[in-house]
């Protein structure tokens, strides 16, 4: 988790589009009509630096078991969100993913010193940024 | 005055309440094991004051019922003792501050101090008590290490001067442990191996496997041996004497000699046949039920202390997904091939009341109580193991396909398991023999009073000739639906009662092997015994109750006629 400091400073304003709505949100026809070459190079890079930004994004059901990171985003109601931060799982918070269970299984997260089990309909509306996907 | 003892789940609070009180409750190594408040007194210079047991809670907004209740509880008159995990901090801080703004005296019990220390976590409880302003005392509850302290403190019981910002509360909780915590080196990796293995997908399940193989192999092992290098010796050598003495004092006949000692059999006692209540009522008790019962319970207490229960519950969760609950649903169902009625109270660790429904009904129909498969294995046992696979592999699979069709039908759907794992503990040996002596004592208070009830009423209507009146009126149902003969009727009617018993009055019909698999299947689905009963009213309401008893006897006779057309053919 050494490397939290690395999370990219416009994290903030990516927070509200973090789950690639933007992208979904185009019409079809833009992606494939429009090339890069059309693109100004300021988009590009603008695109380019989300998209990265956004590469390190996961729910905690697609990570892979041994990742960690930050949570970033949890969606869901004022009571979802306090029944979480009861056993610590808030945005800024460290974690690391135990592992994933087979048929819409649990997911377990190691956050601090205990482990915690999370069905995986919650477990797909939990965002993290994390440090260490190769 | 009364004392609260208010903490989050599983930080040992019915250890402290025991240990403090004398009254022993279940504590386990899981959350969500005390669902009742329990109440006890200690003294307290010279005065008796109450102490009140509160279910676990993570915050102080009344989001459960439990919560709510434990909101209600706090008032200016009582003083809480706030019992802290110690080896994670900051979540129980969490909770202490929300007391704080509650504006009630209280104490703080540094709880699970030596494991804090095992695992090298060191806590200034004099700097905690400093910055908070009440007594923060370091105790060790299953050994009571530092109990005279609290107990001495109580009076000290203040309230707190700490202030905050109640939306800085999570990040309070982080800076005040920051700077009382200072942690030194971490676990074993033998430790965190085991850890992890357990609850990985692959190894986790095959483990999981191996644990539940072993734990009906020693289950079997320990009430086998029991039964017969213990108790058959016992009643061969010293009961059946006394009672055919007791037998001859009565000159082997009359109305009060077949209540106590029964029918003779060529002039001897058969426990299985006799039918009285101090011959065959204390044989099924003690020779062939509590053994059994005893084995469950210490093999049930020792997984339950070592804190494998939630991991059993992480890896059956998605299977029990797909019948209406979450994973922590297994442990009412474990509890329940014990006793169902302690598995209907801990239905409670169910979120929702569809889920709740769903777990007490399927438990009442396809678990069966230890009760049951004590006699179930004696009745079919000689037979082979066919008879008894297909016992219970039907009841698995009304399990399965009853789970299926109620997750179906009924409105909602299951919720989403979020549960602390609990570290893995070697069970403390002397809590662990309180444990099983605590339910095995209840058991005998329970059950002892129903099997003589249910034998004596199985007397009584035998005698007034009601039992073949019934029988008549059952014969289309248990002859035609079930084909068994129409004297299975009575063992129904006592099965309301008990249903050990009732299955021992299926012992002298001389049924064939397709009927005792398929009396035996019916006499555990068809509904629950009084006990069970009561305790489901109390948990799910009459409606509730209904219902389930109509689901109850109509999968019954669906899979009684079913099992009657493939056996008979």
């Amino acid at each position: 988790m050494e490397n939290i400091d690395k999370i990219p400073i416009n994290l903030q304003d990516t927070k509200g589009d973090v789950n690639l709505d933007s992208v979904r949100k185009c019409p079809p026809a833009y992606s494939t009509h429009i090339t890069k070459n059309h693109e100004p190079q300021a988009t590009k890079l603008a695109r380019e630096e989300k998209n990265q930004a956004n590469a390190n994004i996961f729910t905690l059901v697609d990570m892979e078991s041994d990742w960690d990171g930050v949570i970033v985003e949890i969606h869901g109601g004022h009571v979802m969100v306090s029944r979480l931060s009861t056993l610590g799982l808030m945005v800024g918070a460290k974690i690391k993913k135990v592992s994933q269970h087979i048929m819409q299984g649990p997911v377990v997260i190691e956050i601090g010193r205990t482990q915690i089990a999370i069905g995986i309909g919650i477990a797909k509306k939990v965002l993290v940024w994390v440090n260490n996907c190769s | 005055m009364n004392i609260l003892l208010m903490g989050n789940p599983n930080v040992g609070k019915s250890v402290v309440f025991s240990r403090l009180t004398g009254v022993h409750v279940i504590s386990s190594n899981y959350p969500g094991t005390t669902v009742e408040f329990t109440k006890g007194y200690m003294n307290l210079n010279v005065e008796t004051v109450e102490v009140i047991d509160v279910p676990g809670v993570y915050t102080l907004e009344p989001v459960s019922k439990a919560e709510e209740v434990a909101c209600e509880m706090l008032n200016a008159d009582n003083i809480v003792i706030n019992v802290i995990n110690s080896t994670n901090l900051i979540r129980s801080l969490n909770l202490t501050l929300q007391l704080i703004k509650k504006k009630i005296p209280m104490i703080i019990a540094l709880n699970l101090w030596d494991e804090a220390e095992h695992t090298g976590i060191q806590i200034d409880a004099e700097k905690l008590q400093q910055i908070l302003g009440v007594p923060c005392i370091p105790v060790c509850a299953l050994t009571g290490e530092g109990f005279k302290v609290l107990v001495s403190s109580i009076k000290e019981a203040s309230l707190s001067t700490y202030e905050y910002e109640e939306g800085e509360r999570l990040h309070e909780a982080g800076l005040i442990t920051e700077s009382v915590e200072k942690i030194t080196h971490r676990h074993h990796k033998l430790y965190e191996r085991l850890r992890d293995a357990t609850i990985s997908p692959v190894r986790g399940s095959l483990i999981a496997l191996i644990v539940l193989f072993y734990t009906f192999q020693t289950i079997r092992f320990i009430g086998e041996g029991l039964i017969n290098y213990v108790f058959t010796p016992l009643f061969e050598n010293l009961w059946t004497p006394l009672m055919l003495m007791v037998s001859s004092l009565f000159k082997g006949t009359g109305f009060i000699h077949d209540i106590l000692i029964g029918r003779l059999i060529d002039g001897k006692i058969d426990y299985n046949q006799s039918f009285g209540l101090l011959t065959t009522g204390i044989f099924i008790e003690f020779g062939v039920v509590l053994p059994y019962i005893f084995a469950f319970f210490l093999i049930l207490s020792f997984l339950e202390d070592s804190g494998y229960l939630p991991r059993l519950a992480i890896l059956a969760d998605n299977i029990m997904h797909r019948l209406g609950m979450h994973g922590m649903a297994i442990i009412p169902m474990m509890l329940g091939l014990g006793c169902n009625v302690p598995a209907v109270l801990s239905a409670r660790v169910m979120d929702t009341k569809r889920e709740r429904f769903i777990v007490t009904t399927l438990t009442a129909i396809a678990v069966p109580c230890m009760a049951q498969i004590a006699m179930v294995v004696g009745l079919l046992g000689k037979h082979g193991a066919a008879g008894l696979g297909i016992v219970f592999g039907s009841l698995f699979v009304v399990w399965i396909v009853l789970g299926i069709i109620l997750n179906k039908v009924m409105s909602g759907e299951s919720t989403e398991m979020f549960l602390e794992i609990p570290p893995y503990r070697f069970p403390y040996l002397p809590g662990l023999v309180k444990k099983v002596w605590m339910r095995i004592t209840w058991f005998v208070r329970e059950g002892v009073p129903w099997i003589m009830v249910g034998i004596f009423i199985a007397n009584i209507l035998y005698t007034l000739g009601i039992i073949d009146l019934i029988a008549v009126l059952a014969q289309p149902v248990v002859c035609g639906i079930l084909g068994l003969p129409k004297e299975v009727a009575g063992a129904l009617l006592i099965g309301f009662l008990r249903k050990d018993v009732a299955v021992g009055m299926l012992a002298p019909l001389g049924l064939t092997l397709p009927q005792l698999v398929i009396s035996s299947v019916v006499l555990i689905m068809y509904f629950p015994c009084v006990a069970s009963f009561s305790i489901m009213i109390k948990e799910l309401g009459v409606n509730g109750v209904l219902k389930a008893a109509g689901i109850m006897i109509v999968s019954t006779l669906v899979v009684g006629g079913m099992l009657n057309l493939i056996l008979s053919n």
